[in-house]
């Protein structure tokens, strides 16, 4: 009795470390979080509570929908690009020859640079007037006159800053499903070749279905990643033209930073971690389904 | 806007924004001129960052801005020839001018419990000194109009138009100016954007912006 509550003991102190960090950086703001939603928060006056009704506001609130109605927009639209994309060029690059060390360098390099950055470096390429991308179809002589790339048509706005992502972040999967590639014994392989299943076959008999947890990993990695835009959208769109390019982070930001109404935003931040957790479930349970 | 003698912001619940003639007057030259292909195309989707590099195009250009932008455009456009100069907005009539003033502001939040030690910062900021020696040294305007009259901006003339500007400016006085005038997702913006790229009647979209505008204030 007595060595099961010391080895007790000794286990939660292993633990508690863990939970000090959790508690004091998850779920300690979590839980501050939840009750600014509950008042009405200037940030320089005291909060006032109110109760429900920042919620009640926020089902109200026509442009909060149709932030998340693009935001979801945006992930349907960008995560297959990044997952498939990624997928392809590991396939192409996971053997380790300099050429192909040299190629998966160069498609990881943008993951490293800060997305702020990358965003506008995208916002000059983009540039109506002076961008590099009218200036290569100009001069290519696909176009006579300067294309808005962004901001003025939601949806050329949108495909415009989903290049730009691409090209940001398709390394990070790629290296992922590169490490799981990689992970495969070559045996399991050469025993399809000696079988005769060509190399389409290989990858969707085998490569593809012993990849799947990486998959899963990097797509709920994109999926998240992708509700939570804020930077690419805050630095190229502004969210124009109409707020039609308005993400729900962004959104959350104008409100509790720029409006100063916190309680408010701490509601809409709330009722978007919501979503956000159901997609986490969904993808958690497809991973557990894989394992089995 | 101003200078035609329109007032812009609801400065608090119940107060009417966008009154005078000088909106419509205001907007319906600026559709003009975008019309008539007097604004750059790229001016639509402009967030800021690449405005200034319509000067590099060789043409005459006029862009609205604050007067930080005399530094650098003194020393990145050192040893090419461009040649600037300063005018305040103009008013739809001959004469009449404004200008923006602010920006940053300095000021006591109700309730605050340190009212006295926050009157003394206040007065050490509008001090002599400060305004000579902190902002007209860095070509800052200074905050009080008698203080233009200084050896910094006697040796930069077109600091000295600038400061002209403390005469005739005005600041937009409301607590919720950056979600009325602001905001990109704001009534303002969307105004502009509508009177100077659609074809929607003029007084519609001034009815429109207004009513968002008595909205916001009204919540506070």
């Amino acid at each position: 009795m007595y060595a099961n509550r010391r080895s007790r003991l000794i286990g939660f102190l292993y633990l508690a470390p863990a939970l000090l960090f959790v508690g004091v950086f998850t779920a300690w703001p979590f839980l501050n979080m939840f009750w600014i939603s509950l008042n009405e928060w200037g940030l320089i006056t005291e909060p006032t509570f109110i109760g429900l009704e920042n919620y009640q506001d926020a089902f109200a609130d026509k442009q909060f929908w149709v932030s998340l109605l693009f935001t979801l927009k945006y992930t349907l639209l960008i995560t297959p690009p990044l997952i498939i994309g990624g997928y392809l060029i590991a396939l192409l690059t996971a053997e380790n020859t300099p050429i192909r060390r040299f190629t998966r360098t160069v498609v990881f390099i943008p993951v490293v640079i800060g997305l702020g950055v990358s965003s506008l470096l995208w916002y000059w390429l983009f540039s109506g007037d002076f961008g590099f991308v009218n200036k290569i179809l100009h001069d290519l002589g696909l176009i006579g006159k300067s294309i808005l790339w962004l901001g003025v048509d939601a949806d050329r706005s949108t495909y415009s800053i989903i290049v730009s992502i691409v090209w940001k972040v398709i390394g990070f999967g790629m290296i992922l499903f590169v490490g799981a590639i990689q992970a495969i014994p070559t045996e399991v392989t050469e025993a399809a070749m000696v079988d005769g299943a060509s190399y389409w076959q290989r990858v969707r008999r085998v490569i593809l279905p012993l990849t799947m947890r990486t998959v899963l990993l990097v797509t709920l990695v994109s999926i998240i990643g992708s509700l939570l835009a804020f930077d690419q959208f805050y630095i190229m769109t502004a969210g124009q033209p109409n707020n039609l390019t308005a993400t729900s982070v962004f959104y959350v930001y104008l409100n509790s930073f720029q409006y100063l109404h916190l309680g408010y935003g701490a509601a809409l931040s709330l009722i978007l971690a919501v979503i956000i957790l159901a997609f986490t479930v969904v993808q958690l349970a497809l991973t557990r389904r894989s394992q089995a | 806007m101003w200078a035609s003698g329109a007032k812009i912001e609801a400065a608090g619940p119940g107060d009417e924004p966008l009154t005078g003639d000088g909106v419509k007057q205001v907007l319906q030259f600026a559709r003009d001129m975008v019309k008539a292909g007097n604004v750059p195309e790229g001016a639509q989707a402009e967030n800021g960052e690449t405005f200034h590099l319509q000067f590099g195009t060789g043409n005459l250009g006029m862009m609205g801005t604050g007067n930080f932008n005399i530094t650098l455009a003194r020393d990145q456009m050192k040893g090419h020839e461009f040649e600037f100069g300063i005018s305040l907005l103009p008013g739809v009539e001959d004469g009449k001018s404004a200008s923006f003033i602010g920006g940053d502001l300095v000021v006591i939040p109700k309730g605050s419990k340190r009212v006295e030690d926050a009157v003394q910062f206040m007065k050490f900021l509008l001090s002599d000194e400060v305004q000579v020696e902190s902002y007209a040294k860095l070509l800052n305007l200074t905050t009080r109009s008698d203080m233009t009259d200084n050896k910094y901006f006697q040796a930069e003339p077109l600091v000295q138009d600038v400061a002209k500007a403390l005469e005739v400016g005005k600041t937009p006085y409301t607590t919720t100016f950056f979600e009325q005038i602001n905001s990109p997702q704001g009534p303002w913006l969307q105004m502009l954007q509508r009177a100077y790229y659609k074809d929607d009647d003029l007084e519609t979209i001034i009815a429109d912006a207004k009513k968002a505008m008595k909205d916001i204030a009204a919540k506070g």
